[in-house]
């Protein structure tokens, strides 16, 4: 044997065991990834599983609303309305009783009626959130011409996005004390991104993170699930000293 | 340089210590894998120690060598077949075992290698252990139930095998030429082996001291 093939057999052995090294090492990072990937669809599914329980709760919720308290209450009204008729004393009084039950039938309609709106599955988000900032007197712009004929977002997700929106303009209204909200909706990187600006007060992501740890009312809770169910983000900062909140919704 | 491998020989004899110290420390949170760990690294020590002592004496102790070579096959497929669940690997260790058993019958006996130098039935060992060591690297991915591998006492016992006789194999392979190579580059060749040694009782080590973090397997 030659001296040559003794350094081939040393080379050839320290390169192998520098080969299993970097292949343990691979392992590691590939399992450790794979670990992360499952943990994330498992509580991805487990979200998903709770949100959809409430939904379902929600809907027999609005069902027993309209199936039993609408009609006792228009019943009800109904009788006052016929009694206010004939007692002419408090009829005036009877009749402001009568309208303001009313009042509650439409108020408890509207909510029953609310879990997929009818506007939102008649003429799509972009409209629905048209509507809904014009109510509230919120400036509103789509900077999308595309997103006029529709989104590709499907139903249950387009109400997610709606609601989102709903709960942070009235934590706004609640929280910021605003007097001018601007919002407008664009795509950004393949994402539908919805911007706020307003001239209230203003808070950060990391405080509205730990808000949303630390409270116990189902509003931050919820758009927090809800981003998570579509893989969207929220943020929260300040853009040239004004206020402003950036949402993100990946659109497949 | 056959100065250094010697000094790399001795120390790599003395690490055997290392995870026995670990077993004893851990001895609370004995479970099967650990007692059979123990046991094998107990057989381990007194072997190093026997042959340290014979090699002062100039004896040769091959028969001592072989038959620890079968209790470590032994020990450490003992040790897979409880960290392996399903039936099926757990019958495939089993017909590993007999082919060991029935090979080391052969060589021994019907070959008369007692005495002598063998180093077909260690690349045995060596191949048993590789395999078995990469199918639990298998298992695990397949598996995915541990969190965190790092706090996985059997991970770092599985790469410390996976280490020790992928080495072994390596240079009992070239055994033939061992003994006939230069003396300076034998020496070189052992302290390879005597590094791989040492990474082997370091890892097992590591992994005994990790072992309360899940007590039984």
């Amino acid at each position: 044997m030659e001296n040559i093939e003794v350094w081939q057999i040393i080379t050839f052995g320290s390169v192998g065991m520098l080969f299993l090294a970097l292949l343990i090492v691979l392992f590691w990072i590939y399992y450790q990834n794979r670990i992360k990937d499952v943990q994330i669809a498992q509580n991805y599914q487990v979200l998903k599983a709770t949100i959809e329980v409430e939904e379902k709760l929600k809907k027999r919720l609005s069902a027993n609303l309209h199936d039993a308290i609408i009609p006792q209450l228009a019943l009800v009204g109904h009788e006052l309305s016929t009694l206010a008729g004939s007692a002419a004393k408090d009829g005036e009084y009877l009749i402001g009783r009568v309208e303001k039950i009313e009042h509650v039938i439409d108020e408890i309609r509207n909510i029953a009626s609310d879990q997929v709106p009818r506007r939102l599955s008649r003429d799509g988000l972009i409209e629905t959130l048209g509507y809904y900032f014009q109510e509230h007197d919120i400036d509103f712009e789509n900077k999308e011409p595309t997103f006029a004929k529709g989104l590709s977002l499907d139903l249950q997700a387009q109400l997610h996005v709606l609601r989102i929106c709903q709960e942070v303009v009235f934590n706004l209204k609640k929280h910021a004390g605003y007097s001018f909200l601007e919002i407008c909706v664009s795509r950004v990187d393949s994402c539908f991104h919805i911007a706020l600006k307003h001239d209230g007060k203003g808070i950060r992501t990391e405080d509205i993170e730990r808000f949303t740890a630390l409270s116990e009312g189902i509003g931050l809770q919820s758009i927090r699930s809800r981003l998570l169910v579509l893989k969207g983000r929220i943020a929260y900062f300040y853009e040239d000293d004004t206020p402003t909140i950036h949402i993100h919704i990946p659109l497949p | 340089m056959s100065r250094w491998s010697e000094i790399l020989m001795y120390v790599s004899m003395l690490t055997v210590f290392m995870p026995l110290a670990c077993c004893i420390y851990r001895i609370r949170q004995m479970n099967p894998t650990l007692l059979i760990l123990f046991i094998y690294l107990l057989f381990s020590s007194f072997t190093e120690l026997t042959s340290l002592t014979l090699s002062f004496k100039g004896e040769d102790n091959y028969l001592f060598r072989h038959l620890f070579t079968m209790m470590e096959c032994a020990s450490l497929g003992l040790i897979y077949l409880l960290e392996y669940h399903s039936r099926r690997m757990r019958l495939f260790i089993l017909l590993l075992y007999i082919v060991f058993a029935f090979a080391s019958w052969y060589v021994l006996v019907v070959n008369d290698a007692y005495s002598k130098q063998d180093s077909i039935l260690l690349s045995m060992e060596a191949g048993i252990m590789l395999i078995l060591s990469g199918l639990y690297f298998l298992k695990l991915i397949r598996g995915l139930h541990i969190k965190s591998l790092k706090d996985f006492y059997f991970v770092w016992i599985n790469i410390a095998v996976l280490f020790y006789f992928s080495i072994s194999f390596f240079i009992f392979l070239f055994d033939f030429y061992i003994e006939q190579c230069p003396e300076q580059i034998a020496w070189y060749l052992w302290a390879i082996h005597s590094f791989g040694n040492i990474l082997y009782h370091s890892l097992m080590s590591v992994g005994i001291w990790k072992i309360s973090r899940f007590g039984r397997s």
